[in-house]
């Protein structure tokens, strides 16, 4: 299987004139394995940041710190290279809320990640969630391997990923990722 | 070549020290570190409070640390109070050793490529050395007793019978599903104890740090 392409959910085009805010930031995924507290608190920093733009503030800080640990956790496990930067981008188009991570990636997890987006694209969120439960009680593992599908499941979220290859080096791809909420799921918590 | 094996004394040299030993122990155990608590399960581990660094033309090639308090083995070890006295008693050492405060050597780490030289034993026989491991760093000038965990062909590896310290068997390391894929059944974890006065020879024991050492690449061993 090709696992270079578009996989997931289909995501609501944005119009770029239609944005209210954005904020960029770059980083060293072994910052984070050195510091593991830095994700929570970069996930706290970043939620704080875009709060503003809701109603009910503390709820959607909740929401947008739960959402973005759990992508920024992510960056540091699954980043191929922890010495080469990854990024994390969020856009608010008054509407949606989309949060944007990208970076390098080795076959298996990006395997592994392409094989998950395109099974959530097509199945129910909560039957996904009992089944990977039973997996992982039954297989001894450490992650739980319910961190995105958890995000669909309690936010209604959308989730696609842009998988390119690396040039010269066949194992590795760069994972672009890609989550998009409605900003009243978000309030709702 | 000269090693050089110092203590980490500055906050650069403590950093350099824990991005070393983060790099290595997630690349290969999938491990993360955290000063602001740990979690076993979730592989979030605290760091050593103590470094020792193995330096070549100032780049760092290995280092190894200590918990001078809040050891492994007693936070994942389930150790008991007995099981060290009755080691204690057994050497004939426990009145020397009331109210032992209890340190733990751990996350010995060599850098990629500098496999063949031997550092790994190096810097973990300087690692007894009473200024690293006796050094009085929570300034409660109390006797230390050191433990140390792994795998048993790790631990007689680097310990007695083929290293020059006598590790003495405290009990059997409990499972955790993090160490699933490193022990095995014919290879579990233990949980060790040593006896600085006893168990330590006086040549290790009353090294001065810093210290240099020559060192050559072994060749390889033949079939392997
Ligand atoms: N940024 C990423 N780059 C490459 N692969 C990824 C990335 N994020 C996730 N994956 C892959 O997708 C899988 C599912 O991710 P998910 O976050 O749901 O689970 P997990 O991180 O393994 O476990 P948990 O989140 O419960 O701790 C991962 O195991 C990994 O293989
Ligand atoms: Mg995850």
């Amino acid at each position: 299987m090709d696992l270079v392409g578009q996989v997931g959910d289909t995501l609501t085009p944005q119009d770029p004139a239609e944005r209210l805010s954005k904020l960029r930031v770059e980083l060293l995924p072994i910052d984070l394995i050195v510091q593991w507290r830095r994700c929570s608190k970069m996930a706290d920093f970043l939620a704080g940041y875009f709060e503003y733009h809701f109603e009910d503030r503390p709820v959607a800080a909740q929401v947008l710190s739960t959402g973005l640990n759990e992508l920024i956790e992510n960056l540091a496990k699954f980043s191929a290279n922890k010495q080469k930067p990854v990024s994390i981008e969020i856009n608010h188009y008054g509407e949606l809320l989309t949060v944007t991570t990208e970076n390098e990636a080795a076959r298996p997890q990006t395997t592994a990640l392409r094989a998950r987006l395109a099974r959530m694209a097509t199945t129910d969120p909560e039957e996904l969630f009992l089944e990977q439960l039973e997996h992982t009680a039954s297989s001894d593992r450490a992650a739980s391997g319910l961190g995105l599908i958890n995000l669909k499941k309690d936010y209604g979220a959308r989730l696609a990923a842009e998988i390119r290859a690396v040039p010269d080096d066949p194992e590795r791809f760069v994972v672009s990722l890609q989550l998009e909420l409605n900003v009243d799921a978000i309030e709702r918590g | 070549m000269i090693l050089r094996i110092s203590i980490a004394k500055t906050r650069a040299e403590v950093l350099r020290c824990q991005y070393f030993i983060a790099e290595i122990y997630n690349r290969h155990y999938q491990i993360m570190f955290s000063e602001d608590g740990h979690d076993l399960d979730a592989r979030i581990e605290p760091y050593p409070q103590k470094y020792l660094m193995g330096t070549v033309d100032g780049l760092l090639v290995c280092a190894f640390g200590l918990y001078t308090r809040n050891t492994y083995v007693e936070r994942y070890g389930g150790l008991t109070d007995e099981e060290v006295l009755g080691q204690l008693e057994e050497a004939g050492v426990a009145d020397r050793y009331v109210g032992a405060t209890r340190r733990e050597l751990t996350k010995l780490v060599v850098r990629d490529g500098w496999e063949s030289f031997g550092l790994a034993r190096m810097i973990l026989n300087a690692a007894h050395s009473r200024m690293f491991c006796e050094g009085d760093w929570d300034g409660d000038g109390r006797p230390v007793l050191l433990l140390i965990c792994g795998k048993v062909s790790i631990i007689e590896r680097f310990w007695a019978p083929k290293g020059p310290v006598r590790a003495r068997y405290l009990a059997p390391f409990p499972r955790y599903p993090v160490h699933s894929e490193y022990r095995s059944e014919k290879d579990p974890m233990q949980s060790r104890l040593i006896i600085p006065d006893v168990d330590i020879p006086a040549a290790l024991r009353e090294l001065t740090l810093p210290v240099e050492l020559e060192i050559t690449a072994r060749a390889p061993k033949v079939g392997g």
